[in-house]
């Protein structure tokens, strides 16, 4: 716990840019929402390390994310099964399932459907959010934070040292 | 630009994809080994062995060696043992996720082979049969599988027969006693209240007085008024005397004929109990059902047995959400819902297979073709051809069929099953019997047609069989009937059973014939009847025994009534007796009564 909270001070302390953060997490929610072992998450690994974004940022957030999926399974079977069962995108759907490629995707999978959906639907809201969320921490809480008695004190503390340690490694 | 892509990254995504492909090639084969262990364990209830496994993607297929399934009903044998199978799989396909095996080989498959070590699952307990509706329960089965059990082969003791048997001729004994002295009590009641010798002497007085009676024309008058009178009430009283003694007669006559149908009762129980207790010609007469029909029962449990296992794998459950088919997930793996597809293709399909069984008589050789539990996707029917001829005591085996399931709905199977020249041996008949009948040796040709509609099930198995040798171990030493059947069964060396089973998997009735039938009831009916007839003598004598003290008993209370006949008698004597005296001149004066 301790380490995960050092990881995320590092993460919005870092010198990343803010976009790089939060588009790691978007790409962490992707692939901790939806099952694991699903085609399009090899093109999000992919994306991952091709665009620059904070690899500790998305390892954090997948973490968290596919915490958050278990919770969530149940929602999602509800929006795939709604979206699968849809007589406007039978077409679609039957398009699909004909193809190859979207059958290796699991595509018609309820829980698949439904967590894909949900985190495409939410990608766009979460990086707008996200950013513009890390930037105010940076300009206005990150310098009252350090000034703080508290900040003073837990500089001395096991937990900073922790993040010293992990502010060695490069993200 | 640059400051967005960082090109090293796509060198890690190339190791990365890399790295489940190394593990793939070092460790699938491994993996499918135990999957196939794992869940192949699960679905049997019993242990699922594999020796090795080797999956390849170019050209897909799957090599197994080894396999041995257990059998969870007796775990210290293997209920399959296939020593390879082969199967190339369609690549295009089982990259949609779906299994299409084009060609599939069997090789050294062997049934019921030994265990060393127990093939039971720790913990698990023997599959029961499912008990929901259209699965089977066990065995409620109608006639011969009823329980209704073998008829007795010698005659019943005597004396047992009758602590177990009410006897009603007996009770009609009792009964009739106890009618007659109720008969008694009520006569002797209406006696009481009928005229007596007292009312009668009563009269005799009047008259004398009447007779005594004025002189002169008034006086005459007077008692010829009074006679009149005098000669109603005595005709009334008599007439309720002749009422009475003709309800006698009648009441009388009904405990009579009471008695002599008393007197048959016990001729009539003996009888009755002769024929539940003795070996009947009737009974004789269905010996082929005795003699085969636990044996037939006995195979159609394990047939239907092995079809309700069989059954799953050719339908899986479904589900429709709003038209569409959905497969049943397993829990939180979300659910799979199917579209119509341009070319459709079932999830698992084995298009052929080749099968080679090893026997201890030989080796058959079958052809298995669309096996698949979606039929219905498939439209064609699941078949079967299995030939093995010139084996180790059987000229010619063959089993083919057709296992129909495209209409969910309406599944339909066919088998039919064919064996010639099946050199039998030893085979008990009448095993639960204390005189089992062995059928030493035989040739036997069967011929099985099996439909099973749904639930509905119709078997037809014709067996012919030649020269036939039986023997019977009698344990019980000599029993006539016994001798009589068997020296019947001596003589005969062809003979043909048939057996139709119709009904439901549930509950299914068997009907046997053979003409060996005619022949025992025939052979054996003469001694059977003799003995039948000594029994319902020995019968008959030991229920009159019970019987006659208790039938002497009641003629006795019978003949009791006679007091009550003769007083009737005697009072209807006395009335007729004074209204003729009435008629007669009687008294000094002469005068002559005007009764007559």
């Amino acid at each position: 716990m301790i380490r995960m909270i050092a990881r995320l001070l590092k993460v919005l302390n870092s010198e990343s840019e803010p976009g790089q953060v939060s588009l790691a997490f978007c790409f962490a929610m992707i692939m901790g929402f939806t099952p694991l072992y699903s085609l399009h998450n090899i093109i999000v690994i992919l994306l991952v390390l091709l665009i620059r974004v904070n690899l500790s940022g998305f390892l954090l957030g997948w973490a968290v994310f596919s915490g958050l999926a278990y919770l969530l399974d149940p929602l999602f079977h509800r929006i795939g099964l709604a979206l699968l069962t849809a007589s406007s995108l039978e077409g679609l759907w039957t398009a699909l399932y004909n193809m190859t490629i979207f059958r290796l995707e699991n595509f018609n999978n309820t829980i698949v459907m439904g967590s894909l959906f949900l985190s495409l639907v939410l990608f766009i809201p979460l990086y707008i959010v996200l950013n513009l969320g890390i930037r105010k921490y940076r300009e206005h809480i990150l310098a009252w934070v350090q000034k703080t008695r508290f900040m003073q004190a837990f500089k001395a503390s096991k937990l900073y040292r922790s993040y010293q340690t992990l502010s060695g490694w490069r993200g | 630009m640059q400051k967005w892509i960082r090109w090293q990254g796509l060198g890690v995504f190339v190791g990365v994809v890399a790295l489940p492909c190394i593990f793939w090639f070092l460790f699938i084969d491994g993996i499918v080994k135990g999957v196939i262990q794992k869940y192949g364990s699960e679905a049997v209830g019993a242990k699922v062995e594999l020796r090795s496994a080797d999956l390849s993607l170019f050209p897909a297929g799957l090599e197994l060696k080894g396999l041995k399934i257990a059998n969870p009903d007796e775990p210290m044998k293997n209920a399959v043992e296939i020593a390879r199978t082969n199967l190339n799989f369609d690549t295009l396909n089982f990259f949609r996720r779906k299994v299409i095996v084009e060609q599939m080989t069997l090789d050294g498959i062997r049934l019921n082979t030994p265990r060393k070590t127990s093939g039971a699952l720790p913990g698990a307990t023997p599959k029961k049969r499912a008990t929901k509706k259209g699965t089977i329960r066990p065995g409620k089965k109608k006639g011969l599988c009823g329980g209704k059990g073998l008829p007795a082969l010698k005659m019943p003791n005597v004396t047992e027969v009758l602590s177990k048997e009410k006897l009603p001729s007996l009770e009609l004994v009792t009964s009739l006693k106890g009618q007659i002295e109720q008969e008694k009590q009520k006569w002797q009641q209406r006696l009481a209240s009928l005229p007596d010798e007292k009312t009668f002497q009563s009269y005799k007085g009047e008259i004398q007085k009447i007779r005594g009676g004025g002189a002169g024309i008034a006086g005459m008058l007077a008692s010829g008024g009074k006679a009149m009178e005098l000669k109603k009430k005595i005709e009334a009283d008599l007439n309720r005397i002749k009422q009475a003694n003709a309800d006698f007669q009648k009441e009388t006559s009904t405990l009579k004929q009471k008695l002599a149908d008393a007197k048959k009762a016990p001729f009539k129980d003996a009888a009755r109990l002769a024929q539940k207790y003795g070996f009947s010609k009737e009974r004789l007469a269905n010996m082929s059902q005795v003699l085969f029909g636990a044996k037939i029962c006995t195979w159609m449990e394990k047939a239907t047995n092995w079809y309700e296992k069989i059954r799953p794998i050719l339908e899986r459950a479904k589900q429709k959400k709003k038209g569409k088919v959905v497969v049943k997930p397993l829990r939180g793996k979300g659910a799979f819902v199917k579209f119509k597809e341009h070319n459709p293709m079932p999830d698992f399909l084995i298009k052929k297979a080749n099968a080679s069984i090893i026997t201890g008589a030989g080796d058959i050789m079958g052809i298995i073709k669309n096996i698949t539990p979606d039929q219905d996707v498939l439209a064609l029917p699941l078949t079967f051809s299995f030939k093995g001829d010139k084996l180790k005591n059987i000229n010619l085996v063959e089993a083919k069929g057709a296992l129909n399931h495209t209409r969910p709905q309406a599944p339909k199977d066919e088998i039919r099953f064919l064996v010639k020249g099946f050199k039998t041996k030893g085979i008990s008949l009448l095993e639960k019997s204390k005189n089992p009948i062995i059928l030493q040796k035989a040739l036997a040709d069967l011929n099985i047609k099996a439909l099973v509609q749904g639930q509905d099930i119709k078997v037809n198995v014709l067996a012919a069989f030649h020269s036939a040798s039986f023997s019977v171990k009698d344990q019980e030493g000599k029993n006539p009937i016994m001798e009589a059947i068997f020296s019947a069964l001596k003589n005969i060396s062809n003979f043909i059973v048939n057996a139709k089973v119709i009904g439901t998997l549930e509950e299914y009735d068997i009907k046997l014939s053979s003409d060996l039938d005619g022949v025992l009831k025939k052979s054996a009916g003469k001694i059977i009847a003799k003995q039948t007839e000594q029994l319902r003598q020995k019968l008959s004598k030991a229920i009159m025994d019970k019987v006659n003290g208790p039938l002497s008993d009641t003629a006795g209370s019978l003949s009791g009534l006679n007091g009550i006949q003769q007083e009737l008698s005697k009072r209807l004597n006395l009335g007729s007796g004074l209204l003729g005296n009435l008629g007669k001149p009687g008294g000094k004066k002469g005068l002559k009564l005007p009764f007559s």
